[in-house]
């Protein structure tokens, strides 16, 4: 009778013990699981961004980001591919002005969270400055003189913060490449900008596999249109 | 036994990550029609899908909702101008069918804007018909605030007075605000038969509000409009700036803190047109000036994410002398000197308390003071006094002060959707001092008026389509010693292609001018009642409005026989406009008509007449085209007016008013061109070289006639010399403002 209370004491300890032991590397899977799906399925969307060039390739693909945003609160990253995802559509769709501003907003609003997270990221500074651009080419005659000045300021901001990031040389080099002779901009001006930005982009290494690594191509394309 | 127990355990793991279950559906408005890229999620998850071109959805649930502990989702649909809609459900079995029909939002870019009655210059502002930048870029406005008004419908070609006048009123008339504040004297002080210009720098206001009836509750004391000014927050950066022009200079700074949460500049400028009258001669003799000192002082603090708090001084001193030839002799002249002081100061303050409640304070000072002289003068320019008339009245000296203490406090309180509950009150404490000497009398005066205002006003959205701002004033003036209520109402409604009606209904009161107060019996409000009716087409490039309206005055002053309130008058119209900057690549243009029916018993007039200021149609063209090879905008401005009517009225011998002689000046033609040349004149500087002309064709410009006192004589009132000519070069160090100036001329 002692030995089986005694048996079924011990049983019951190691029982409870293992039983800890294993909820806890249940959870630990948990959280690992977590994570790795949070990986997989950031990568997923972020190579997709490469092949993406539709409105409704960008609305998709920033519908997926939203909803992974909606499930990470707390990271920054699906917010910045979100707003991205908006700003594109935005650039890309242009006869549709009301349209445009949509997306524009949305943009913002989503941007917003991101800067929230991650303050003074030269990153969200480009999609910021993105923003402003696209809403200055829904009407350059309204909003350029107001617009214009900001938006470069957070490209020039993004530069303090990161000299060595390739994307806001880039984003300041296709401003001024787009920009008329008469207010300051054209290729001679845009030149130097894209020279950084190409030489940035050679030495330029993303955190991770799912961090902004995009532009290489815009660069590239750019600077021969502007010539070397 | 340690095995069975493994099994459980490890068993009730791997149960996870079985059957799936799928979600699918269809996603269209209340009309049926499918909306595709709506994105449709599950809370907490990354789960979902985007609907497309057919409304059309489906996904797997990547976990089996059955098997975790919480088992039911939480699903969530989003699309672009729509209300968000979610729900949470148990899933069942292994699949949902799920059609949603999505609501339109309501959304402050689709809904319908109060416009009746009411012109906007902002850069913010969504509805905007002008930038702040036209108010500056447009030719022949010489860049005064209220120039570039004077090109749009419902205003008048008035050269021989300052001010905006507004559909059958006067320019006093168009009252004028500065962060909600009532301004005194906004124009440099009154000198005979020619006009003032504001006295503030358009550089100083992102936005401009310029109401020709109909206008908000918040709002008072503007019987016919109101030109409402919001002063720019902080600057983007620190800059140096210098200007030299043909009639003067300036030169300021303007300093932004490192932390960018405050700014603080200065600005000095000096105008006198004596070199420039030495070189174009004038038909008028100027003896000195116009001549002007200007200090413009301000300081902006951030205080917080949402607050700001911003102070505005201006100090300016300016004279003028002028020598005319006396119309009642043929041998004497007669001179007119002015002295002015003049010092305004604006504090205000914005918070957001939180999400629901903001508010606006603010507080004002002012004081405007005039030395006029006015003397008969023989050949050799000596003063003479003569004792009989009209001669015993033109030698005075006379003085006026102003003062004018404000207090103001605006609570806004928003509620659901866009609708928002506006009220606050003001007071105001306003002295007027009168001197007034003759070589044999002197006769002072001083007026004190303590005026009170409350008022609350309200936006209600019905909708997207439809929206009404209802509002009241209660005012009260110790001088009148009597109260008001004056009702607004506005109604938008929008078409389903973005077409807007509105109609506005107001009633206004204004308070007699302090010249009709002295030696006035019982003073009382002038009243005013409007009702407008507006139609307007607006896309991103052009807009197209018409309005129409009609207007009852009643208690205008009268001067004669004797003072009383039984002035009343009517005016009724139609305007037009129309403009378009983007169907021809960097050509930007305005058209503007104005059609006026209106007459009016007031001051010394016999009975109901049409007034001297008003003329039945106005017209303006105004073009701006940019070529970008040439780093040059120009612009041209061409107004065109119906003449207007003028009167010789005199005393008869029972001291009523008996009209004399009338008649119509030609028709007002003025061309106004402006060139705007963009450099760098050293290397850190953008200069701008500004070039413009006034009535280039030379068009003769009469504005009316003045009487000799016994009617026999009259004389045209002209601007003083038929061109003017404008010369200027700007120059900005440290901040870039010529992309504020080029794109406000494309």
């Amino acid at each position: 009778m002692k030995r089986t209370i005694l048996f079924s004491v011990v049983f019951s300890v190691f029982t409870g013990m293992l039983l800890t032991v294993l909820i806890l590397i249940a959870s630990l899977n948990a959280v690992r699981g977590q994570d790795t799906r949070y990986q997989q399925a950031m990568e997923k969307a972020v190579a997709a961004l490469d092949t993406t060039q539709s409105v409704m390739g960008f609305q998709e693909l920033g519908n997926t980001f939203s909803r992974i945003a909606n499930a990470e609160k707390d990271r920054w990253l699906p917010y910045y591919y979100a707003a991205y995802s908006q700003v594109m559509q935005a650039f890309l769709d242009q006869k549709n002005k009301d349209r445009m501003r949509e997306k524009a907003d949305e943009a913002e609003s989503l941007i917003t969270r991101a800067d929230e997270l991650s303050p003074d990221n030269a990153e969200i500074r480009c999609i910021q400055s993105l923003i402003l651009s696209a809403r200055i080419s829904i009407n350059p005659a309204v909003n350029g003189a107001v617009l214009g000045p900001r938006s470069g300021e957070l490209l020039e901001e993004a530069i303090r913060l990161a000299p060595e990031n390739p994307r806001p040389h880039l984003l300041l080099g296709q401003a001024l490449f787009y920009t008329p002779e008469m207010f300051g901009g054209g290729a001679e001006k845009a030149r130097p900008h894209l020279k950084d930005a190409l030489e940035k982009f050679e030495a330029f290494e993303p955190e991770s596999s799912i961090h902004p690594d995009w532009g290489r191509e815009l660069a590239q394309e750019l600077m021969k249109q502007v010539g070397e | 036994m340690r095995t069975f127990w493994l099994i459980i355990l490890l068993g009730g793991v791997l149960v996870q990550g079985q059957a799936q279950h799928i979600i699918s559906g269809m996603i269209t408005d209340h009309r049926n029609r499918p909306i595709p890229g709506a994105n449709i999620g599950i809370e907490n998850s990354y789960d979902g899908a985007t609907s497309g071109q057919d409304g059309f959805f489906s996904f797997p649930l990547s976990e089996n909702p059955a098997s975790t502990l919480k088992d039911s989702i939480t699903i969530q649909i989003t699309a672009a101008g729509y209300a968000p809609w979610s729900r949470t459900f148990h899933p069942r079995g292994d699949s949902t069918r799920l059609d949603v029909i999505l609501h339109k939002a309501v959304n402050e870019l689709e809904t319908v804007i109060i416009t009746a009655g009411s012109f906007v210059a902002s850069d913010e502002k969504r509805g905007a018909e002008l930038t702040a930048m036209d108010i500056v870029s447009t030719a022949g406005a010489d860049g005064d605030i209220t120039g570039a008004f004077k090109t749009l419908p419902g205003t008048q070609q008035v050269g021989e007075s300052g001010g905006l006048f507004v559909r059958g009123g006067t320019g006093k008339e168009t009252q004028q605000f500065i962060d909600g504040m009532i301004v005194n004297n906004p124009y440099f002080s009154d000198v005979p038969d020619l006009a003032q210009r504001n006295r503030f720098n358009p550089f100083l206001f992102k936005g401009t509000v310029f109401s020709s009836g109909g206008y908000s509750a918040l709002y008072g004391q503007g019987l016919s409009g109101a030109l409402i000014l919001e002063s720019v927050d902080l600057p983007e950066q620190s800059s140096a700036f210098l200007g030299i022009t043909s009639v003067g200079a300036d030169a300021g700074y303007e300093h932004l803190s490192e932390n960018k949460k405050a700014s603080i500049s200065g600005t000095y400028g000096y105008v006198n047109l004596q070199p420039y009258y030495s070189v174009v001669p004038q038909d008028r003799d100027f003896e000195a000036g116009p001549e002007a000192h200007n200090v413009d002082l301000n300081f902006r603090v951030k205080t917080s994410e949402t607050g700001m708090l911003k102070f505005y001084g201006n100090f300016s001193t300016s004279r003028i002398g002028l020598r005319d030839t006396d119309l009642d002799s043929v041998l004497l002249r007669h001179q007119f000197d002015l002295d002015n002081r003049y010092l305004y100061t604006n504090l205000n303050y914005r918070e957001y308390l939180n999400d629901d409640w903001k508010i606006l304070a603010g507080a004002s000072y002012s004081t405007n003071d005039n030395d006029i002289n006015r003397a008969l003068l023989n050949q050799q320019g000596q003063p003479v006094t003569l004792s009989r008339p009209p001669f015993d009245t033109k030698n005075f000296t006379a003085g006026n002060r102003s003062d004018l203490t404000q207090g103001r406090l605006v609570v806004e309180r928003f509620l659901s959707g866009q609708n928002s509950l506006r009220f606050g009150g003001e007071y105001l404490y306003g002295r007027e001092e009168n001197r007034f000497r003759t070589h044999e009398e002197s006769l002072d005066g001083t007026f004190d008026d303590h005026f009170k205002a409350l008022f609350a006003e309200v936006d209600v959205y019905l909708g997207t389509r439809l929206a009404a701002r209802l509002g009241a004033r209660f005012e009260h003036s110790s001088l009148l010693d009597k109260s008001n209520i004056a009702p607004r109402a506005s109604l938008a409604y929008q078409f389903p292609n973005k077409d807007q009606l509105s109609a506005a209904y107001g009633i206004y009161f204004q308070k007699p001018e302090p010249e009709y107060l002295f030696g006035n019996p019982a003073p009382q409000y002038a009243r005013a009642s409007h009702y407008i009716l507006n139609y307007q087409k607006v896309s991103d490039y052009r807009i197209f409005r018409v309005e129409a309206f009609y207007k009852e005055y009643d208690r205008l002053v009268k001067t004669a026989p004797a003072y009383s309130a039984q002035g009343s008058g009517e005016a009724r119209g139609i305007e037009l406009f129309w403009r378009d900057r983007g169907t021809i690549p960097n050509l930007d243009y305005w058209l503007s008509y104005s059609y006026l029916d209106t007459e009016r018993d007031y001051l010394n007039y016999p009975h109901s007449l049409q007034p001297e200021f008003a003329t039945p149609h106005t017209a303006s063209l105004v073009v701006k085209k940019t070529v970008p090879s040439l780093q040059t905008t120009f612009g041209a401005t061409y107004s065109f007016a119906t003449g207007r009517p003028y009167y010789h009225i005199h005393e008869n011998d029972e001291g009523h008013p008996v009209l004399s002689d009338r008649g119509k000046t030609i028709n007002y033609n003025s061309l106004g061109i402006g060139i705007s040349h963009l450099t760098s004149l050293f290397k850190s500087d953008f200069s701008v070289i500004v070039l413009g002309v006034n009535n280039v064709l030379g068009s003769r410009q009469v504005y009316g006639y003045n009487y000799s006192y016994d009617g026999s004589r009259k004389s045209a009132i002209t601007p003083p010399a038929e061109r003017f000519f404008f010369l200027g070069l700007f120059m900005s160090f440290g901040v870039d403002r010529t992309d504020d100036f080029i794109d406000s001329t494309l």
